[in-house]
Order: C-alpha cells, then structure tokens, then sequence
C-alpha cells in the first residue's frame, strides 16, 4: 500500500481543484499504441533471473473463475495442492478469506476501519464477501509427475468438513488424515466471492474490476510457529507461500484484463464472453483486473514487458509512469538483484475507484494519478510526487513483498519499510543525493524533508517491530511508523557507517532472503555483521583507543526498531570563556632552575607591604614557582585576543534514543571544524581552548534522518560581536509583511 | 484651478481617447496624497505584521536556521511545531482584510475629491464622514453586484481554462469600476446617495463605455499582477535585506494603479 504521507496527499489535494478549475483534459479521440508481445515464460531466463530456490515452490492453485460484470460476482472453482516443507504434521488447513472483511461492520477489519480507509469511504450497502460452498480432498501425496490440476479427477473427491473462524476472514479445513512432513494434500474448493463497491484495494466501480484477494487462500505452515494465517486487520496486509498458478478468466468479451504472470491463450467461445488463460509462476498471491475503459501502453526494460493499463483522462501520463518505472528497475535491480519475473503491469484506477490505487500483487500493481504540476509554472510548483512516488512505492514492493515475501502481519515494518527506503534510494539514484520532491516557489522539499515531517507528527508514538494488530487506529502512528520511521532508522544508519557497508548488507540480505520469507533477525544479523563486523561495532572516530566514537550496530537497532523514541538533540550553549591561565604556585619541576634569590630588602619590603594590605607575601616554599595573572584575565571575553579564549560548544540529548552525532563548530578565524559525539550521556561540552566559536551545527550534513526536529541545531555564539538576522524567522514575518501589503493594496481601493 | 484639472481639460476638447493617462495625470500630480497613503499602508502591514514576526522570533528562541536546502521543511516544522506562528500570521492577514475594506469604504471620498483637484485638506477629509452614509450603503449593492460578478467570472475560466482569463478578468473588475462610477456620482455630482439606482444607474453607465471598462479591467489586473507577483518574489528569494523592500515598492505601484483606476470614474465626468 501507498505510505500514508500528508504532505503528498496534500499536495495532490491542492494541485488536482486547482487544475480541474483550469479545465486541463485530454483528447477525445482514444490513443493506441503498439503492443509488446506477450511473454512466452512468466519468469525471465534463469540467467537473468538467478536460481530459484525449489524448496520455496509449496502450493500451486489452478483456478477457473467467472466475472459477473453485473452483480460483481466472481464464481470459481479452485483446486490447490499444498506440500508440507516442514517437520510438523498438521491435521487442518487453514484459508484465507479476505473478502469477508468487508462482509459486515463487525468483522475485525470493519470494526478498525469504522467505514473508511485512507480518506475512501465505504458505500453503504455494498457489502463483500466469499462463500465456500465445497471443500474437497482430491489426492494425497501424489506423484509429482502425477500433479495436473487443470485435469478433472476421474473420481469425485472426498468431502472434508470446514467452518469459518471467529472472524469470518479466515477458515479452517478438518483433514481426515494427518499430513506428515514431505507429504502433499490436493483440495478442490468451489466458491463465490463478491465484490464491495471499491474504497480498500479491492472491489469495483461501474465496470471497472479489481480482483484481489478474491480467492481462499492457504495460510503459511512455519517450522518454528506453526500455521501462520492472521486475521485479516485494518493494519495486517497479507503472507502466502510461493508457487504457481493457472489462471482461467471468463469475462464480458470487450474487457480489457490484466491479471498476474502472462497471458498464455485467449479464446472467445461466444460473441459477448471471452476466456483468458494466465500463468503465473513462483508468486505468493494473484490478482486481476477488469475494465472496458483502459487504455493499454507498452514498455520495455531489459526484457521485461511493461504493460499500463490507463483510463483515458490520463493516457499522456503513461510515459512518465514508464519512466518512474524504469528508474525504479535500474536502482532495485542494482541494489537488490534482479526482477524474477517477465513482465509488469501497471493499473491506473479511474476516477471513483481511488481506493483501488496504489496496492501491490506480483507482478501487477496499481497506481495514482498525477496532479499535473507541470501545467503550473515551474517558478511556482513543481513537483515529482503525486503518481511518479506511488509508481515507484508499488513497484517497489515486488521486491520486499513480492520475491522477500516477509510475514507483513507479524512484520510489516520487513515490507513497507524497507520499500520506503529503497524508494528514496530509487529517487537519489535517479536524480541525484538527496533530490527534491516537490518545489514550492523555488524552495526545495527533499527526500529527506519528507521523511522528517512526517515524523514530526506520529514518529515517537510506537515502536515500529510490532505486528500489524498492535497498532491502535486511533493513535494514527500505523503510517508514519511503519512507512518513513522505517525508512529513517535505516537511512540514518546508512549514513553513519558510510554508506557501503550498509549498501553491502541490504545486497546479501535481499540476496539471501528471495523466496525465504525472512524476519527481522536476519536483516538485523546481517547488518550488524557487514556493518559492525565481528564484534558489531564501527569506529566512527578514531582507530579503538580512547576518544574512539563507536557505533554499536545492534544497539542502535533495538533502539530505532523496538523503542519508540525518535531521536532528537538541542544546543544547549555555544560561547566562549577566558582560557584557563597559568597564574599562582606551581611547584618547580626538577630541571627547572631555582631562581635566584632577592635581596634581603626586597624581601623585607614585599612582607612589609603584604602586612600593611593585609593578604600573604608572594614568598613560598622554595619548591614552588609563583606565576603572576595576566591583566587581560580581568577583561570581557569579547575584548580577550582569541588566543586567551576557550571556546565551547554543548548539546544536549533530549530523547532516549542515543546515536552519535556530529557537530561542526565554526571559528572567528573563519576556519570549521566537524566534532562527533557518541550521544550516550545526557549532554556533551565540546571545549576549544584558544580559539573562539562562533556557530555551532548539530548534524549540519542532516545525516540523522531519526532526528526530525532541526530548529534547535544550531546557534550563534553567546556575545556574538556580530550575530546574524535570524533567516527563518525574518523571511516570515517580510512574507507575512508582503502578503499584509498585497491585501492592503489590493483590497482597499 | 489648479493643474491636474487643467491639464485633462484642455486635451478632453481635443483626442478623447487619452483619458485614461489624463486620469494618470491626475494620480501623478497629487503625490503627497499619494506618498501618505503610501506611508499609512506600510505603517499598517508593518505593524500587522508584528505579531508574526515577533512569534516567529520568540518560536525560534536563540537558535538559527542554517540550511537554505532544506527551508521549507523548516519553515513547515516552525509552523507544525508551534501553531501559535501560523495563528498569528492568519490574524494578522484577516486584520489586513477587515481593514481593507474598512478603508475602501471610509477613503472613498477623499480619494474622489483629491483626485477631482480640490487641495483643501479640511474639505478633503471631512467628505470621508460626510458621505459615510452613502458610502456604506453604495459599497453594500457593490458587494452583492461584486459577488455575483465574480461567479460570472469562474465560468470563462472553468470551459476555457488559461484561455478564459483574460474575460474572467473583465468581468471580475467591472463590479470594482461601478462602484467607482456610483461613489463619484454620489461625492462628486450629488447623485441620490442610498438609492439603488445611483448604483444601477453606474452599471449602465460603465458597461456604455468599452474604453471605461477595458482600461479599468487592464490597470486592475496590473495592480494584482504587481503586489502578488511582489508577494511571490519575497517568497522565492527567501530571506534578503532587499526583498521586503520589492514588496513594499510594489505597494506604492499598486497604490497608484488603485487611484489609477478611480480616477478614471473622475476623469469620465471631464470627458
């Protein structure tokens, strides 16, 4: 799903009246444009793809469904075969049946969501669920060679017993026999699932079709935890076993359809019906879509076919999809390994359906609109936001959803986290360091920017390695935590150690994890080994002897992943003091010279006028050397030459999340000097003697992404000869100044 | 008499197409009027703008902002951080507005009577209390001819788009130039100060008068042109010593595109 950002939403919010009013559309005439061809395998040639593990292949569906364009029914038969990769033997099955969340107010997804889901609301009335109306064995433990679901069995199966659970989002099947470990069950199920009126992922909207989640689904059997099938949560998204999928699809003969894995035959046994044949291969999930109205345009990116399924209003847009698309490929690809499958496909929602857009399946997502800044002047706006970042979000989660394939429920921070991240990372690829997003009147909003204030607002009220049911609607931290909180803890570490040893160790995790199912532990063990290596520590200042500033890896992760603090740091003074003198009694080194002795009415003197002002003679042990103050110590520090000042600099920690942090400390002689801090203790005095500060900047390289709040990182010198205007407020109050001027004049005559 | 009436005299017996640059003399030669007015409206926004200003110091304590990349997350931190900036920003604004039109009401007739040529400064603004009456009333049917107007004015640009600005703009200032023409009837001609038809009357007579229309249409949209381009470019050069000064000049020129376009209703009783 899309990361739940304000600030885009605003955006896209603002953009989008203000060009409607300007009344930009398109063209009536409907534009073609020349096809790809269909793929002929769903997976592209093992040596561009890699090797796929076999042990992930567990269940493979064979499916033949038809669309009730007008009651929004989809009727299917379903045959499943499951083997058991693990140790354990299991008696029940359990399924998913996603629909059913939207089958009445009570089922735990409705009771969270109280009607609406990212600003769509239910429609009254349109209610969605799945019926199972059989449930049978087929087989057990077959030969492989044996296994061909699209062949109708010679022999009725037998009829196994099933009940919904409490919530009705998931079922379980009674087995008669155990199936032990090794061994495979084939099921064959018949089922009915309607579709809501769409307003979360799925549904439809006048003749438009999304289809996911549509058919019951197996649960995941874990060695360690047993059956993993969650109920399905306002918050939980979803986790399947790989495997392969024959798909029929029996729709009104003018749809347009695109579906998971490629088409692989295509009949029309009547006038008005069609039926296609799809194949999707070494996939968790598979999803279609069904709609008169798209527009279909091709593209190309080293051999993988890019097909966009758009509605007219938004057909000139389909290139700069394409684009975000393949931008998004080239960094991934790069970073992450290849794409395993041959194609993509891109589905634009139309209008109505917007609770549909921006939700991903394997190989097929769906996207957003874009608010068409570029009709705006580029003084004013401009913007690579709306559209362009949910392509790249969607896209992106075929990597940590689609091939990583983490449990989104118990770890939904595995997913859309680190989708997040990698989507800066597609943004930074592309357009350079830390790029903008949008321009507003020339000013820059970054990446970076992005992330910070979204934390601002939600980022400290969870901790973000929680499963799905754990956050509280209510609080509204799900998004921000999840999305950019994610994405913050592990770009901050990124930037701390350098970049490459954390580009290093999220190449051998998504390397390790495709088709695995990973957790937590493994990223985490993985980055503290390329990171901190053998003893999970990196010396960001020094070479291990004292003054060393460590970054504990795993430290820091417990703190960024199982804390909910965000971290957050203040200068607490910046100035300069007299620098500390040598004056009063020191006793003598050994090779000093004793000097020589004064004369006796020298002597007599100093005791006679020490008597009459009543204070000590300078006259000590002969062991000891008398050193005189010099007269600038009674002056100001202002007036003090800078050799006879010590400069100092403190910050303060002000949440419990420690992480080291540099501090760059400008001088008077116009020279800067970077400082880093370990940022254990609860504040830190940086102390320069000789040299007089005059600015202090607490992570001036905004390296911190975990640290959204910047106002207080940076300040002038106490007693500052000369201290600049304050920039921000200043540029403030002339804007509030101008704009007083503009209603002024502009209103009053 | 003195020589901003006399000048657009002598040339009205002759090219009566120059009028509105006879009605531009007559903004030009009161520049003291002018410069005053000026001085009051800076004095206005500065003060207005205090508050805002002073909350975003104090929000800012004594720290500084220290990156121009990154100053718009800042500035939107400030305000998410402490709302009591935005709130006395937006207060500052809606005082703007209230005393705006305040003084569009109150200045009315001397603006009519300076422009008109009298330099009698006791004349001058002793007609702002008395024609206050007339004034309210005239600015009331302007508001609800202004209003309607106004939703004339979405329609060119909802079909037409970019295209259809320049018609939304004829018609969104021909409510301004009305009321302009039914204010100098009533302070300079003694029309019947609160009855309608000084205003339906001003209606007829403006929309007879193309040139009227087109000139006023052209000078307003320049003085919206002029302070909100001013306002964006304050906005886009981010802070400089240099920028509220931009602004501020731009308020004399809008200033006197706003006199500009009254002296017109002046200059039309000339002509």
């Amino acid at each position: 799903m899309p990361p739940t950002n304000a600030l885009s939403t605003a955006l896209a919010a603002l953009i989008g009246p203000v060009l409607g009013l300007v009344g930009l559309g398109c063209d009536d005439e409907v534009p073609s444009f020349r096809a790809v061809d269909e793929p002929e395998q769903a997976l592209r040639p093992e040596s561009a793809r890699g090797v796929i593990p076999e042990d992930a292949h567990i269940v493979d569906y064979w499916i033949d469904a038809r669309l009730d364009e007008i009651t929004h029914e989809i009727h299917g038969t379903l045959r499943m075969s499951w083997r058991n990769a693990t140790a354990r033997t299991v008696d029940r099955l359990p399924f998913h049946l996603y629909m059913n969340a939207f089958r009445a107010e009570d089922s735990e997804w409705m009771a969270a969501a109280r009607g609406s889901h990212r600003g769509q609301k239910f429609a009254p009335g349109r209610w969605g669920f799945t019926s199972v109306e059989r449930v049978e064995l087929l087989g057990r433990t077959p030969p492989r060679d044996a296994l061909a679901l699209e062949q109708t069995p010679p022999e009725p199966g037998v009829a196994l017993s099933y009940a919904e659970d409490d919530d009705p989002t998931t079922m379980t099947v009674t087995l008669p026999e155990p199936v032990g470990p090794g061994e495979s069950v084939v099921l064959e199920l018949e089922f009915t699932t309607r579709l809501p009126q769409v307003f979360a992922r799925t549904g439809y909207y006048g003749d438009f079709h999304m289809a996911g989640q549509w058919f019951p689904k197996i649960g995941v059997l874990e060695e360690a935890a047993g059956w993993q099938a969650h109920t399905f949560g306002l918050f939980s998204e979803f986790y399947a076993d790989f495997g392969d999928y024959e798909v029929f699809l029996d729709v009104p003969a003018d749809y347009v359809v695109g579906a998971s894995g490629v088409r692989v035959d295509e009949q029309q046994p009547s006038d008005d019906r069609k039926r296609l044949h799809y194949r999707a291969q070494m996939v968790h999930d598979f999803a279609w879509v069904a709609d008169p109205n798209f527009i279909e345009h091709w593209g190309e990116y080293e051999g993988i076919r890019i097909r966009q399924l758009i509605q007219p209003e938004f057909v000139d847009d389909a290139v700069v999809h394409l684009e975000a698309q393949a931008h998004a490929l080239a960094s991934m690809e790069a970073r992450f390994g290849p794409y395993p499958w041959s194609t993509i496909t891109i589905v634009h929602v139309p209008k109505g359906a917007a609770g549909a857009g921006g939700m991903e399946y394997p190989t097929l997502y769906t996207t957003s609109n874009i608010a068409k800044a570029d009709k705006l002047p580029a003084w004013l706006l401009r913007e690579r936001l709306t559209g362009v970042f949910t392509t790249v979000h969607e896209f992106g989660h075929q990597y940590f959803q689609g091939l990583l394939a983490s449990n989104e429920h118990a770890q939904p921070w595995l997913d859309e986290g680190l989708n997040t991240s990698a989507n800066q990372l597609v943004y930074w690829d592309a357009y350079g360091e830390d790029p903008w997003v949008a321009q507003v009147f020339g000013h820059a909003l970054t990446t970076k920017d992005l992330i910070a204030l979204s934390l601002i607002q939600t980022g400290d009220r969870d901790p973000l390695d929680q499963p799905a049911d754990r956050f509280d609607p209510l609080v509204g931290s799900y998004g921000t935590v999840t999305y950019q909180k994610t994405a913050a803890v592990m770009l901050t570490l990124r930037e701390l150690c350098g970049r490459e040893p954390w580009d290093r160790a999220m190449t051998r995790y998504t390397q390790e994890a495709r088709f695995r199912h990973p957790d937590g532990q493994l990223l985490e063990r993985t980055l503290v080994e390329e990171i901190g290596g053998e003893d999970g520590r990196l010396a960001l200042v020094g070479d291990g002897g004292p003054g060393t500033v460590w970054l504990d890896v795993q430290d820091y992760l417990d703190l960024g992943l199982r804390g909910a603090a965000i971290a957050d740091f203040r200068l607490i003074r910046v100035g300069n003091q007299p620098l500390i003198g040598g004056a009063g009694w020191h006793p003598r080194g050994p090779d000093e010279p004793l000097p020589p002795e004064p004369p006796q009415a020298v002597l007599e003197t100093q005791r006679a006028l020490a008597s009459l002002f009543g204070h000590a003679p300078p006259i000590g042990p002969p062991e000891w050397t008398l050193a005189e103050r010099s007269d600038s110590r009674d002056n100001k520090v202002t007036r003090l030459g800078d050799a006879e000042v010590e400069g100092f600099v403190i910050v303060q920690r002000r949440s419990s999340f420690r992480v080291p942090v540099e501090v760059l400390v400008e001088f008077d002689d116009g020279e800067r000097s970077t400082v880093v801090w370990d940022g254990q203790a609860d504040h830190h005095r940086f102390e320069f003697p000789g040299r007089r500060v005059t600015r202090a900047i607490v992570d001036p390289r905004m390296q911190l992404l975990i640290e959204p709040r910047k106002l207080d990182n940076a300040a002038w010198a106490e007693h500052h000869k000369d201290p600049p205007t304050e920039p921000l407020s200043t540029w403030l109050g002339d804007i509030d100044e101008a704009a007083n001027l503009a209603v002024l004049g502009g209103l009053g005559i | 008499m003195d020589a901003s009436s006399e000048a657009p005299e002598s040339a009205g017996r002759g090219r009566r197409h120059t009028w509105p640059l006879r009605a531009l003399a007559r903004v030009v030669m009161a520049p003291g009027f002018v410069l005053a007015l000026w001085a009051a409206q800076l004095l206005l926004a500065k003060l207005l703008a205090g508050p805002g200003r002073a909350a975003a110091e104090a929000a800012m304590r004594n720290f500084t902002w220290f990156d121009d990349g990154h100053r718009l997350r800042a500035v939107t931190e400030l305000l998410i951080e402490e709302p009591a900036v935005a709130a006395a920003i937006a207060t500052s604004l809606s005082a703007s507005a209230v005393l705006a039109a305040v003084f569009s009401v109150v200045a009315a007739p001397p603006i009519l009577t300076r422009l008109d040529g009298e330099r009698s400064l006791a004349w001058i603004f002793g007609s702002a209390g008395r024609e206050l009456p007339a004034m309210v009333v005239q600015s009331g049917y302007g508001l609800v001819f202004r209003a309607l107007c106004t939703s004339l004015a979405a329609v060119p640009v909802a079909l037409l788009g970019a295209g259809g600005l320049p018609l939304a703009l004829l018609l969104a200032s021909f409510p301004l130039l009305v009321l302009d023409r039914a204010r100098a009837a009533v302070v300079l001609d003694d029309a019947r100060p609160l009855h309608p038809m000084t205003f339906l009357r001003a209606i007829g007579h403006v929309a007879k008068r193309p040139l009227w229309w087109l000139s006023g249409a052209l000078i307003e949209s320049l003085k919206l042109a002029v302070v909100v381009g001013a306002l964006a470019l304050v906005i886009q050069a981010g802070p400089s010593p240099g920028g509220i000064w931009v602004a501020r000049a731009a308020g004399l020129a809008g200033l006197i595109f706003g006199l500009w376009r009254v002296a017109l209703a002046v200059e039309d009783r000339r002509a």
